[in-house]
C-alpha cells in the first residue's frame, strides 16, 4: 500500500523538488522538502519514530517523492490547497474540503458508498492534522483570544460543556450553553484537546497570531459503533473554572441500572456525591442539605415543578429526547436564581438537521418513542418524544387477592422541540413539554397531577464579541384529587401554579481576559392555593376556595470571568433579586410578638388587583476562583448566596400528592442561603480523576411545621409554619475512571443538615430550640457505579449504594395527663430507620455493529436490588386494640428483574 | 417470558412489605416521669399527680408513681412536703404560700431527683361568672367568663369538679349473707341509695386572649350534657378552678394536645417536642410536665332538678320475683347479679310469715355505689327540702 489519495493541486503550478535521502529519519526528508518549497508538513512524531526512508528524486513533484518514500509502508499523506501536507500512519485521510476542490474521479466514486459516519470520521481525522492559523496576520500582541463554537458534526447541535485544554499550559475552557468557548493563548503554536461526554475526543493544532475564530466539529461516540465511555466532564473538573458541577450525558445514564430498566435522568443524578433522596418512591432529591423545593429544575428553559411520575418511581423526562443533565450544586451562575440549593438543567436534544431518525424503547412498565429530523434541511428541524405506561393494563392482570386489582396508575409525558437556524449566528428554538399522572392506588380517591410547559428562545451572535439569548416561557403545574365513589361526599381538590418567565442573557467579550455575562429576568407567578368543590349534585361538600396569590420575581445580574493569569482565574457575579407580592388578596394581620394562631388574627387588609402588598429584595453574590497548581492539579473555591421566594408546603415525610407551593408574603419571609466551598481536583495514576470538595452552607428562614399543621385549604398557612435556621456541611470524595474497559466512579459523602427553630413567635419549639437533623439528613453516603466492557457488544453495569437511614420522629410511650391518654414522641428526628443498601446489576447487549444496518437494537437485562434487601422506606405507628404498634414499610423490597429493548432507526 | 416479568415487577412494586418495627429505645418508657399540677399560692392546697409513661406495645392505662417524695421549695430555703393520697396524687396542707417568693418543685422518685425551674407566682384574676344555658335541643352547657383588668394574664386554664347527687331506683332493705337473709340497717340502706359521684374534667381546658383587645375571656365552654343526664336527676354542682398560665406552659399544653391528635404516621404531620421546665438532676432522664406557681380562683355553681323539672332522669330498672328455698345452693349465684328489694312472705306458720322469696332488681338499681362509687357526702351539700332519704 502506498498512496492514500492523489492530491494533485490543480490550477496551481507544482513545485518540483530534488530530494536525495537514504535510510534517513523523517526529519531529514521534511527538512529537504520544506527548504525547497512552501509546503509545510504535519505529522505526529510518535507515528514516525524509528522509521527510515529512502528517496532519490530529481525535480519531481512532492507527490512523487512521498509515494516513493512511503512505498511498502503503512504511511499515507494528503496535501491540501494551502500546501499543507499531512503525514499519517495507518489512517487514510480525505476530506470533503479537499474533494470539493479536487475533482478526483476515483475518490468520488468511493465516497458515494461510505456512510455519513465514516465520512465524518474522515473529516475529523483530517482536521486533527491540519494546522489552523488564528488571526490574519501576526498582531504583535503577546496573547490573543481564540473563540468559536463546538458542534456535533452529524447533527449540527452545539455541544455544551465541552472541555478544551491546551497542551503544556494551564489554560482551559468549557463551552457554554450554546456551545461557545473562548481561550486566551500566547502567540505561537498550540495543541488544543477538546473533550465532551458522548463525543470522540479531538485535537486541533493552531498557530495563534491574533484574535480569531475556530469552530470545531466533534464526532459523536455512537454507542452502536464505539465502545461505551462513561465519563463525566473529563478534565473540566481539573481545569474548568466551575466547581460543584455534575454533568451526566445520556450515554452514561443509560448504563446506570435503574428500577424497571428505564434510563432515568434524575435517578442517575443520585449516584453523584452530594445528591440524596429520602427513598425510592419519593418525588424529589436533596442537594447538599437542601430541601426538595430548593432545586430549580429546568427542562429546555422551562421550570418543572414535579419532575416525577407515579409518586417518584420514574422521572418524567423521556430519556430518548435528553442530551445531558447538569447539576450546579455550589457555584451557581448568576444567570440562575430563585432556589437555594441547586440548578438542575436537563437539556433536550435538538432535532437532527440532516436526516429523519427515530428511536424507541420498550420496557417492563413503560415505552417511549422519539422522532426527529429536518423539516428544511440544515435550517429547521423537529424533535418529538413521548412516553407512556401500560400499568393500567397490567393492574388488570393482577390477581384479585393482591388487593390491587382495582388500582389505576397511568402517566405519560410528551415533549417537542422545533429548531430553526436563521443563519449561522442566529437560532430560534421552541420547546413544549407536558406530563400527566393519575392513580388511585386502590383507594376511592384519584390523585392526579400535570406539568404543562412551553418555551421559546432566540440565540443570536450580534458581533464576534456579543452574544445574546432571549427566552420567554410559560409553566404550569397542577394537581387535583377527587373522589366520586360516594355521591354525597363527592369532591375535587385542586391546586395550580402558573408562571410566565422572560429572560435576556448576554455574553460580552470585553477584553481577552474578561468575559462578561449579564442580563435580566422576570417571573410572574399566579397560584391557586386550593379549591375544594362538590363533584355531584347530591354532594353535601361546601365549596371552598383559598384566595389566589400573585407575585413578580425579577432579577438583574452581571458576572465577569476574569483570567488573571493562565493559572489563576476568578469569576465574580452579582444578582440582585426583587420580589413583589401583589394583590388582589386579603392579608391577615397578627398581634405582634405573640405566636400566630387563628386566635391572634387581629384583622385583615384587602389589597386590590396588582396592588403592591410586600416587597423583598437583596443582592446575591456569586464568587468562584480556580488556581491550577500543575496541569493535573487544581484548587477551587467559591462563595454563593441565594434567595428563594417560593416555598413548597409539605408536612409529610415524602409521598404526598398534595404538596402545595406558597409565595413569600408579609407573614412568610423569603429563604436565604450562603455557601462556602473548597475543592481539590487532580489526576492520579494517569487514568483516574480524584476530587474532594468540602462545603458549609447556612440557610435562613427555612420553613418547618408546627405540630399537627394543616396545610391543605388553609387560609392562614402562616399559623402552621415556623422558620428555622439550617446548618449544612459536608465533604464529598470521588474517584472516577472516565475511560477504559472498566470505567465508572466511586464516591463517598459525609454530610449533615441540621435545623434549629429560629422563630421567636413560633409558639412552640423543636428539640428545645437545639439543632436537629432534617428528615433527609443522611450522614454517610457511598456509591459505586461501574461499567465493564466485555466485548464490543456486551457490557455489564453494577451500581451499589449505601446510606445512613433517614431520621424519623417516633412515638416512644403513652402517658396520662388531664385524665386522658397522650402520646409521647421522641425528639424530632431522634431516631433513624435502618440503613439503606442496594446493589443493582445490568447487562447491556448491543445489536451488531454494521454501519449500514437499517435498525440498531440493544437490550438491557437487569436485576434491581440484587440482594433483595428490604430497605425500609418509612416507619409508621398505628393503634391496634389500644396498643400502639410500629411498622416499617419497604417498597421494592425484593429482587426485581427487568428487561428493556431499545432500537434506533 | 415477558408477561412473567411484568407480573413479577408489578407484584413487587405493590406488595409493599410491612414488617414490625421496634426502634432501639434510648429511654425505657417506664423511666419517664410525668408531672401534672401547679404550685398553688394563696389559699387552697397544691395537688400534684405523678405517673410514669407506659410503653407503646402495652395497653395504655394510667401508671401512677406512688412512691415519690414531693416537696415545694421556695427561694428562701423554705420546704413544704406533700403527702401521698393514693393513686399517684400528692397533696399539700393549706399552706397559704405568699406572693413574695419564687417556688419550685423537688421530686424524688425511682432513684432520681427532679427539679422544676423557680417560677414567680402569677396572680390569677377572679372568675366573673360560671354560667349555664339550655339550648334549643335540650343541651345544658356550662361556660366560664373572666377578665384581667390589668391586661397581663392572657392565658387561662380551668379545671372543674362535678359533684351530683344520685339515688338508686330501689332500696334494698334485705341482705342475703352467709346463706341467711337479714334486714339491712338504716345507715346501710342510706349508703346504698344516695351517692355523690365526683368527676374531674378529662380535657385540657385553656384559652388565650392574646389576640383580643382586652384581656378577657367570655363564655368559654367547659362542658355540656343533655338535660336528661343523671347529673340533673336531683342536684348538680360544678366547682371551677381557674388559674393563669405562663405562655410557656400554655404552649406546652397546646403541643401536647396537637401531638396526641394523630400518630405521626405515613401521611400524618410531624409531631413536636414537648418542652418542659422540669429536669432530672441525677441523670438525663426525660420528664414530661410543666410546673409553675399561681394563685387560683374557684367558683361553684349548682343546678337543681327543679330548674329543669320538665325532664326526669329515669333508670331502666325492672323488678323480678325470686322464689327461694333458703339454703338452696343456687341462691348465692342468683344473688350475684341482683339485690333483694323486699321480702315475699308466704302463709303464716307459727304466727310468723314465711319468707318464700324476694323481689329483686339488678344490683346497680339498688346500690348506686356500684356505678358511682362511695364518695362521701360533700360538706357543702345541704339537704333539699324534699329530701326524703333521712
Amino acid at each position: 500500500m502506498t498512496v492514500g489519495c492523489f492530491s494533485p493541486i490543480l490550477g496551481q503550478q507544482q513545485t518540483l523538488l530534488t530530494v536525495n535521502v537514504n535510510q534517513a529519519p523523517l526529519k531529514d526528508l521534511v527538512q529537504a522538502i520544506e527548504s525547497q518549497s512552501n509546503y509545510r508538513l504535519y505529522f505526529r512524531e510518535s507515528d514516525f519514530e524509528n522509521a527510515l526512508f529512502t528517496v532519490t528524486a530529481e525535480r519531481k513533484p512532492l507527490s512523487y517523492i512521498l509515494d516513493e518514500a512511503f512505498k511498502n509502508t503503512s504511511y499515507h499523506y494528503a496535501i491540501d490547497p494551502e500546501q499543507n501536507v499531512f503525514l499519517t500512519r495507518d489512517v487514510v485521510i480525505t476530506t470533503q474540503l479537499l474533494s470539493d476542490m479536487i475533482d478526483s474521479p476515483n475518490n468520488t466514486s468511493n465516497r458515494e458508498n461510505i456512510s455519513d459516519d465514516e465520512e465524518n470520521s474522515r473529516i475529523a481525522a483530517l482536521n486533527e492534522r491540519r494546522v489552523f492559523t488564528i488571526g490574519a496576520r501576526p498582531s504583535g500582541k503577546q496573547r490573543a483570544v481564540v473563540s468559536g463554537t463546538i458542534k456535533s458534526i452529524s447533527t449540527g447541535e452545539p455541544i455544551i460543556g465541552a472541555a478544551l485544554t491546551v497542551q503544556n499550559s494551564a489554560v482551559g475552557a468549557a463551552t457554554d450553553e450554546s456551545g461557545k468557548y473562548k481561550l486566551e493563548l500566547p502567540a505561537g503554536r498550540h495543541l488544543i484537546t477538546i473533550r465532551s461526554i458522548g463525543m470522540k475526543t479531538t485535537q486541533r493544532t493552531v498557530v495563534v497570531q491574533a484574535d480569531g475564530r475556530l469552530d470545531i466539529e466533534m464526532v459523536s461516540e455512537s454507542a452502536n459503533l464505539k465502545e461505551v465511555v462513561v465519563t463525566s466532564d473529563r478534565e473540566s473538573h481539573v481545569k474548568g473554572l466551575q466547581m460543584g458541577v455534575e454533568k451526566l450525558d445520556i450515554q452514561t445514564i443509560k448504563y446506570i441500572p435503574s428500577s424497571f430498566g428505564e434510563a432515568d435522568v434524575l435517578k442517575a443524578m443520585l449516584t453523584v456525591p452530594g445528591v440524596k433522596t429520602v427513598g425510592e418512591a419519593s418525588s424529589g432529591f436533596n442537594v447538599r442539605g437542601g430541601a426538595t423545593d430548593q432545586n430549580l429544575i429546568l427542562f429546555n428553559n422551562s421550570t418543572i415543578y414535579n419532575p416525577f411520575h407515579f409518586f417518584g418511581f420514574f422521572s418524567s423526562f423521556n430519556s430518548e429526547s435528553i442530551k445531558s443533565v447538569e447539576l450546579f450544586k455550589s457555584a451557581i451562575p448568576s444567570s440562575y436564581g430563585g432556589r437555594l440549593s441547586s440548578v438542575l438543567k436537563v437539556d433536550g436534544r435538538q432535532g437532527d438537521m440532516k436526516k429523519i431518525k427515530g428511536s424507541a424503547g420498550i420496557g417492563v412498565l413503560t415505552s417511549r418513542l422519539n422522532l426527529e429530523g429536518p423539516i428544511w434541511k440544515d435550517k429547521i428541524s423537529f424533535l418529538a418524544g413521548a412516553r407512556t405506561t401500560y400499568s393500567n393494563w397490567v393492574f388488570g392482570l393482577v390477581p384479585e387477592r393482591s388487593g390491587f386489582k382495582n388500582s389505576k396508575a397511568s402517566f405519560f409525558d410528551a415533549n417537542a422541540t422545533l429548531t430553526a437556524k436563521l443563519n449561522e449566528k442566529s437560532i430560534i428554538q421552541v420547546n413544549g413539554y407536558m406530563s400527566n399522572d393519575e392513580s388511585n392506588l386502590n383507594t376511592d380517591t384519584t390523585y392526579s397531577y400535570a406539568n404543562r410547559n412551553i418555551s421559546a428562545s432566540w440565540t443570536n451572535e450580534f458581533t464576534d464579541k456579543l452574544y445574546g439569548e432571549f427566552i420567554a416561557a410559560f409553566d404550569h403545574y397542577e394537581y387535583g384529587n377527587k373522589s366520586v365513589s360516594d355521591p354525597q361526599y363527592a369532591y375535587e381538590l385542586k391546586f395550580a401554579i402558573n408562571q410566565t418567565n422572560v429572560k435576556a442573557n448576554f455574553t460580552y467579550e470585553l477584553h481577552p481576559a474578561h468575559t462578561l455575562q449579564f442580563g435580566v429576568s422576570s417571573i410572574y407567578y399566579s397560584i391557586n392555593p386550593g379549591t375544594y368543590l362538590p363533584l355531584s349534585n347530591e354532594s353535601v361538600i361546601r365549596p371552598d376556595r383559598v384566595e389566589p396569590e400573585h407575585g413578580l420575581e425579577s432579577a438583574i445580574f452581571i458576572e465577569d470571568q476574569f483570567e488573571i493569569t493562565p493559572k489563576l482565574s476568578v469569576n465574580g457575579g452579582i444578582r440582585y433579586s426583587l420580589f413583589n407580592y401583589l394583590g388582589a388578596r386579603t392579608v391577615n394581620q397578627y398581634a405582634p410578638g405573640v405566636p400566630r394562631t387563628e386566635e391572634t388574627i387581629t384583622g385583615t387588609v384587602d389589597y386590590g388587583k396588582n396592588e403592591l402588598i410586600k416587597t423583598y429584595s437583596g443582592p446575591e453574590v456569586r464568587l468562584s476562583a480556580r488556581y491550577s497548581i500543575t496541569d493535573d492539579f487544581s484548587i477551587k473555591a467559591s462563595y454563593n448566596t441565594l434567595r428563594q421566594y417560593i416555598h413548597m408546603l409539605s408536612n409529610t415525610v415524602a409521598i404526598s400528592p398534595t404538596d402545595t407551593w406558597k409565595l413569600s408574603d408579609p407573614n412568610i419571609k423569603p429563604q436565604f442561603s450562603q455557601q462556602y466551598s473548597l475543592g481539590l481536583y487532580g489526576k492520579v495514576l494517569k487514568t483516574l480523576e480524584a476530587s474532594v470538595e468540602v462545603y458549609k452552607k447556612d440557610i435562613n428562614n427555612y420553613l418547618d411545621y408546627k405540630s399537627g399543621a394543616v396545610l391543605i385549604m388553609n387560609k392562614h398557612v402562616e399559623t402552621e409554619v415556623m422558620t428555622t435556621k439550617g446548618n449544612a456541611y459536608g465533604a464529598e470524595f470521588m474517584i472516577k475512571k472516565p475511560s477504559g474497559k472498566l470505567n465508572g466512579w466511586i464516591s463517598y459523602t459525609y454530610s449533615r443538615i441540621l435545623l434549629k427553630v429560629d422563630d421567636p413567635i413560633a409558639g412552640e419549639s423543636i428539640n428545645r430550640g437545639e439543632y436537629y437533623p432534617a428528615s433527609y439528613d443522611k450522614p454517610h453516603d457511598f456509591n459505586l457505579t461501574l461499567n465493564q466492557k466485555i466485548t464490543r457488544r456486551l457490557s455489564f453495569s453494577l451500581n451499589t449504594s449505601y446510606s445512613t437511614g433517614r431520621p424519623v420522629t417516633i412515638p416512644i410511650g403513652v402517658f396520662y395527663y388531664g385524665g386522658a391518654p397522650k402520646t409521647l414522641y421522641s425528639d424530632r428526628n431522634g431516631y433513624r430507620i435502618p440503613d439503606y443498601f442496594r446493589m443493582d446489576f445490568a447487562a447491556n447487549i448491543e445489536g451488531n455493529h454494521k454501519v449500514k444496518q437499517w435498525i440498531h437494537t440493544s437490550w438491557t437485562f437487569g436485576l434491581y436490588n440484587l440482594t433483595g434487601r428490604k430497605n425500609p422506606y418509612s416507619v409508621y405507628y398505628t393503634s391496634e386494640n389500644r396498643v400502639i404498634n410500629g411498622y416499617k414499610l419497604s417498597i421494592l423490597g425484593t429482587v426485581i428483574p427487568y428487561v428493556n429493548f431499545n432500537f434506533k432507526f | 417470558m415477558k408477561q412473567t416479568l411484568l407480573f413479577v415487577a408489578i407484584l413487587v412494586l405493590l406488595s409493599t412489605c410491612r414488617e414490625k418495627f421496634e426502634a432501639e429505645q434510648a429511654y425505657q418508657p417506664g423511666s419517664i416521669l410525668v408531672v401534672e399540677g401547679f404550685i398553688n399560692v394563696g389559699p387552697g392546697i397544691t395537688r400534684i399527680k405523678l405517673s410514669r409513661v407506659t410503653p407503646l406495645n402495652a395497653i395504655s392505662k394510667l401508671n401512677p408513681e406512688t412512691a415519690g417524695i414531693v416537696v415545694i421549695e421556695d427561694d428562701a430555703d423554705g420546704t413544704y412536703a406533700l403527702q401521698h393520697r393514693g393513686n399517684g396524687v400528692y397533696e399539700s396542707a393549706e399552706l397559704n404560700l405568699d406572693l413574695d417568693h419564687e417556688y419550685r418543685l423537688r421530686i424524688e422518685a425511682g432513684d432520681e431527683t427532679y427539679l422544676s425551674d423557680f417560677t414567680e407566682p402569677r396572680v390569677t384574676p377572679l372568675i366573673d361568672e360560671v354560667a349555664w344555658t339550655r339550648s334549643q335541643d335540650d343541651e345544658i352547657s356550662i361556660t366560664v367568663s373572666t377578665r384581667d383588668p390589668q391586661n397581663e394574664t392572657f392565658y387561662y386554664k380551668w379545671e372543674y369538679e362535678e359533684i351530683w347527687e344520685t339515688r338508686s331506683a330501689y332500696r334494698s332493705s334485705w341482705a342475703y349473707e352467709n346463706g341467711m337473709p337479714r334486714i339491712r340497717t338504716g345507715d346501710e340502706v342510706k349508703a346504698m341509695s344516695v351517692c355523690w359521684p365526683r368527676r374531674q374534667n378529662r380535657d385540657i381546658l385553656m384559652a388565650s386572649s392574646a389576640a383580643l383587645v382586652t384581656d378577657a375571656i367570655s363564655k368559654f365552654p367547659l362542658t355540656s350534657f343533655p338535660v336528661s343526664d343523671s347529673r340533673l336527676g336531683w342536684r348538680y354542682s360544678i366547682t371551677v378552678t381557674q388559674r393563669a398560665l405562663q405562655r410557656d406552659e400554655f404552649e406546652f399544653l397546646q403541643v401536647m394536645e396537637r401531638n396526641s391528635s394523630d400518630l405521626g404516621g405515613f401521611f400524618d404531620s410531624q409531631p413536636s417536642q414537648l418542652l418542659s421546665n422540669i429536669q432530672c438532676i441525677t441523670s438525663d432522664q426525660l420528664v414530661v410536665g410543666f410546673i409553675a406557681s399561681y394563685t387560683s380562683q374557684k367558683k361553684q355553681v349548682f343546678i337543681k332538678h327543679s330548674q329543669v323539672s320538665d325532664f326526669d332522669y329515669t333508670t331502666p330498672c325492672s323488678v323480678d320475683v325470686l322464689e327461694v328455698l333458703l339454703g338452696d345452693p343456687q341462691l348465692p349465684i342468683y344473688l350475684e347479679q341482683a339485690l333483694p328489694v323486699d321480702a315475699i312472705y308466704g302463709p303464716f306458720i307459727d304466727d310468723a310469715p314465711q319468707l318464700i322469696g324476694f323481689t329483686i332488681v339488678a344490683k346497680s338499681c339498688a346500690d348506686c355505689r356500684i356505678v358511682y362509687g362511695s364518695e362521701p357526702k360533700p360538706d357543702f351539700w345541704v339537704a333539699e327540702d324534699n329530701d326524703d332519704v333521712e
